[in-house]
């Protein structure tokens, strides 16, 4: 059996670019010919291109029917990135420009713009952040990610109560009451993870240099559950504020997605009253 | 802490999928979540650990054989929670694990789908509420004038403000003023978008090209072809259809331009296409821009190497070059001036004395024709002053002869005496009286000795030359002027299809009478003073004149129009009337002098007296202004117009062009591509060529 890689995805991607090019080219060919003509390719270029934003929006509801043999989803989102940028392509030759001079159709650019800028955006960000995870070395599902914590923060808590009932000294109680608990209550360090810096990893490592010169070999494997505990900790949080941060990015690429084909939709309705 | 691979079993963990909608209120909260999470309508199902569920048992006695149904509660908490607890489901089936409700919470597709929902709502309020002048809750209303003061306001049906002045026109009316599917009813809206219209219909019910000035001008009438470039030529059936929108794009904003046009949509439809002015325009006519005759004959060079160095006239010449006669501007062309202001100077004086003698007494075959004019005529006809004299000798004499009879009767002899005496003088002073009257009324021989003249001939449709012919109708019509004026004069001339109004404008019937009746004494008649030049109408002897009252007189300009009505009529006397009157050494016909007649093979027998101020070629535009700032200083106009040598051909070989033609040379491309060049002066097909033909306003804004 022949196993596709993601790899096998570029030639698609490749093909369906150059077409997507070259339809784009060509389609601004014949709207500059056209207006030579003294005729107006607007109508065309515009269902083109509502034609694209609307196929593009396919590509969520395609996500929906996923029971469904459709093609594997890399394809699908190869053909969404390529005619995203086609789309792009095609708002430029729709409307010779990149802005608007009306109050609503400003509107509906910059919720174009705002969305294309959100896809491409999505895009990198979508090729980057997998990586990042994989680097991890830590796989969790983003809707385990609070069940884990609550699990990482029972297993720390008992590790503390190990410590203490096996040397009968507080500290390490202390250390985990007076500096761990607030880490381990609920995802940490989010900004740090995102932008992939080690402020988190520092905080952790100065912390347990600290207090490990403060216990006595009795606490240490107490103190190595604990540490243990917290350096998972720190993955899962950096699973959580990359995992979420993507969801996020759909959230907005989608809401703006969804107001723009709203706006092209009214666009439709008054091209055909009052352009023709 | 080595990593639990298998934690995720189904058997270990909860079914936990991205797509859930909602989230245990705990597990938001980073807490342990319960093991069942919420439902999917967002319900807390973790109260319990699980529901219990009955299973029903038969049970069959031994001995009995008695078949007994036995129910019991099972817990069905799952493996990852536990499993079965001990406790146990309680008898009345409800879970014995019992735990404090949570609140659910969304996850973020959930939130995301939400958001969607909103933002697809927010633009479906925002339509809604801005469509503004279309009825909406926000935007412009009209004011108590109907006036939208809508500059500035949002609108979600405006595509973007309007050019300058259209913003203006549509101020009362909104968008209906150019879409007809703007409707005030949402019925009517919603139609129109099933309903196809163009928009150029509302622009030409404002916008009209070439028809405004043909109206007010029909010596300016151009072919249609040139009134409007935008409508399909009729000879291009290959050529796209224009519509005013193809070019002309708004919404654009107020100071957008929207009549630019690029080089390469002229080439749509020429089909003589080329790069750029500077490397391949087509050259340019071989006589350009004189290709066409000239309404008015003005020989440059005769007037500026002749007369105006002339010393007799060096006074009246220009003092600042070609600009002192071509001082009207008009769309960027410097027209001559005005015949006043230029031309009259010397040519007035000859305008008014370039008379026309109209009709005259003739050569009756027999005088006495006009007798019944005599009786017409009666006292006092100057020419009849001697009989008067009779009469008076008469009357004088009756109460001297009255008076010799009372004394005859009453034997006073030296009364007798004296009154024979008298009686004497008397006869004599009455025979003299009768001989002056028998000379002055003496038809024996013709006053005049001229033959009728050719308008008179052509009017009355006789020969000129033949007494015996047009005498009786000669003397018939100098009875009726006798009698009535000019009236039978204008009947002939109606007759002939002319415009007596017009050609007899300013004649009195008293001076028609008065010749006439003197020409029935056959005697000349005097007038009371000589005529001046520009004196109108004049008599004189035996004829009657018309001395043009100055430039552009309307009687004379009948004439002539009544001259080339008649040119080629194959009516008698037609061919010498119009001679007569179309000559141009004498009478109306020296008007063409300097105006232009036209052929004689002309479909049009017209004279287009006003140079058009409309250029003849109307899609091309030439602006002599900027040109004139930066010619050179010597040069000046010479440097594009140059004057033909006398004796000199033209470029292609032809000799010099009739005098009213032009006598300039054709402007040389070269001159213009000395600044419109690549890296010079622009180039395109817009500087030079306009798309629309004198293109007008109908209506005004306010």
């Amino acid at each position: 059996m022949t196993v596709r890689t993601v790899n096998s995805v570029r030639p698609f991607g490749y093909t369906l670019a150059a077409i997507g090019a070259a339809v784009v080219a060509g389609l601004a060919y014949y709207s500059h010919q056209e207006h030579l003509k003294l005729s107006d390719a607007t109508f065309v270029t515009g269902w083109v291109l509502l034609t694209a934003m609307v196929s593009l929006a396919l590509f969520n509801i395609r996500k929906r029917l996923s029971m469904m043999a459709m093609g594997r989803a890399a394809y699908w989102f190869a053909l969404h990135v390529v005619v995203g940028l086609f789309a792009v392509g095609m708002f430029i030759v729709h409307t010779g420009g990149i802005w608007a001079t009306g109050f609503y159709e400003q509107v509906m650019a910059g919720l174009f713009w705002a969305t294309a800028l959100s896809g491409i955006f999505g895009w990198l960000y979508q090729r980057a952040m997998p990586r990042r995870l994989t680097r991890i070395g830590y796989e969790v599902v983003y809707e385990r990610i609070p069940a884990e914590i609550a699990a990482l923060r029972e297993e720390a808590e008992e590790a503390a109560l190990e410590g203490v009932g096996a040397s009968g000294e507080p500290t390490l109680g202390r250390f985990y009451s007076e500096t761990m608990q607030d880490f381990f209550r609920r995802p940490r360090f989010m900004l740090s993870h995102l932008l992939g810096a080690g402020a988190a990893q520092q905080w952790i490592d100065l912390r347990f240099r600290t207090v490990r010169g403060l216990v006595g070999s009795q606490e240490e494997p107490a103190l190595a559950r604990l540490e243990a505990a917290a350096r998972r900790k720190l993955s899962i949080d950096a699973h959580y504020a990359i995992q979420r941060s993507l969801k996020l990015w759909v959230a907005v690429h989608v809401v703006l997605s969804a107001a723009m084909l709203t706006l092209a939709v009214w666009h439709l309705i008054l091209v055909h009253v009052y352009a023709r | 802490m080595t990593e639990d691979k298998n934690r995720f079993a189904h058997d270990r963990s909860p079914y936990e999928r991205p797509n859930f909608p909602f989230r245990c209120g705990r597990e938001a909260a980073f807490g342990k979540p319960c093991p069942r999470g919420p439902s999917a309508g967002g319900d807390c199902q973790g109260i319990s650990d699980c529901t219990p569920f009955r299973t029903r048992k038969v049970v069959t006695n031994a001995e009995t054989g008695e078949e007994t149904e036995i129910q019991r509660w099972e817990c069905r908490r799952p493996q990852h929670a536990g499993g079965p607890c001990a406790e146990g489901p309680r008898p009345d089936g409800t879970c014995s694990c019992i735990h404090p409700p949570c609140a659910p919470k969304p996850t973020i597709r959930r939130q995301r789908g939400r958001w969607a929902m909103l933002a697809v709502a927010a633009m479906v309020a925002m339509a809604l509420a801005f469509v503004g002048a279309a009825g909406g809750i926000i935007g412009p209303k009209p004011d108590a004038d109907g006036i939208l003061s809508h500059v500035g306001w949002p609108s979600s049906v405006n595509p973007g403000p309007l050019s300058g002045k259209h913003e203006q026109f549509t101020a009362k009316d909104g968008c209906i003023s150019c879409h007809v599917g703007h409707s005030d009813t949402l019925t009517g809206w919603a139609g129109a978008i099933f309903e196809r219209t163009t928009i150029s219909d509302s622009c030409v019910s404002c916008h009209s090209f070439g028809e405004k000035q043909a109206d007010a001008d029909p010596e300016a009438q151009l072919p249609m072809a040139f009134a409007a470039h935008n409508t399909k030529f009729p000879n291009r059936t290959d050529a796209p259809t224009a519509t005013c929108t193809g070019c002309h794009t708004e919404h654009k904003g107020v100071d957008a331009s929207i009549t630019p046009m690029e080089d390469g949509q002229c080439s749509a439809c020429h089909t003589t296409k080329f790069d750029s002015f500077s490397k391949s325009h087509p050259k340019f006519g071989a006589n350009f821009p004189h290709e066409s005759a000239r309404t008015i004959k003005f020989p440059h060079g005769k007037h500026l190497e002749t007369h105006f160095v002339d010393q007799r006239y060096i006074d009246k010449a220009p003092k600042n070059g070609c600009v002192s006669c071509h001082t009207d501007q008009v769309d960027g062309r410097l027209l001559p001036g005005s015949f006043e202001n230029g031309c009259a100077a010397c040519h007035e004086v000859a305008i008014k004395e370039q008379g026309m003698a109209v009709f005259g007494l003739p050569e009756l075959s027999d005088p006495e024709l006009t007798a019944e004019a005599r009786d017409s005529c009666g006292f006092p006809v100057p020419q009849l002053e001697p009989a008067r004299a009779t009469l008076e000798a008469l009357a004088e004499a009756l109460p001297t002869m009255q008076a010799l009879g009372e004394n005859a009767e009453s034997g006073n002899l030296n009364g007798v005496m004296s009154g024979v005496a008298a009686l004497g003088e008397a006869q004599a002073a009455i025979a003299e009286a009768q001989e002056e009257l028998a000379e002055a009324v003496d038809m024996s021989e013709a006053v005049s000795l001229d033959s009728l003249s050719p308008i008179a001939a052509f009017l009355l449709a006789v020969p000129a030359d033949d007494a015996d012919e047009y005498s009786e109708a000669a003397a018939a019509f100098l009875i009726a002027a006798a009698a009535e004026g000019q009236v039978p004069l204008a009947e002939a001339i109606d007759a002939k299809g002319g415009d007596a109004n017009v050609l007899l404008s300013g004649l009195s019937p008293e001076l028609v009478t008065e010749v006439t009746c003197a020409w029935a004494a056959n005697t000349e008649y005097e007038p009371k003073q000589d005529p001046e030049p520009g004196a109108g109408w004049t008599a004189q002897e035996l004829q009657v004149s018309y001395l043009p009252t100055g430039h552009a007189d309307a009687v004379t300009k009948g004439w002539i129009a009544f001259g080339l009505a008649n040119r080629g009529s194959e009516d008698e006397g037609a061919e010498a009337f119009s001679e007569l009157v179309l000559s141009p050494s004498d009478g109306p016909g020296r008007c063409f002098k300097c105006h232009v007649a036209p052929a004689a093979d002309a479909e049009k027998q017209a004279v287009q007296w006003a140079t058009p101020r409309r250029d003849v070629r109307p899609f091309t535009a030439f602006n002599h202004d900027p040109h004139l700032n930066v010619l050179d200083q010597g040069a000046g106009c010479a440097t594009c117009h140059r004057q033909v040598e006398a004796g000199a051909t033209l470029a292609d070989g032809q000799s010099r062009p009739e005098p009213h033609a032009n006598d300039f040379k054709p402007i040389d491309q070269a001159t213009c591509k000395d600044c419109h060049r690549p890296g010079g002066v622009r180039q395109d097909c817009g500087l030079c060529h306009r798309y629309h033909s004198n293109p007008s306003v109908r209506k005004r804004t306010m």
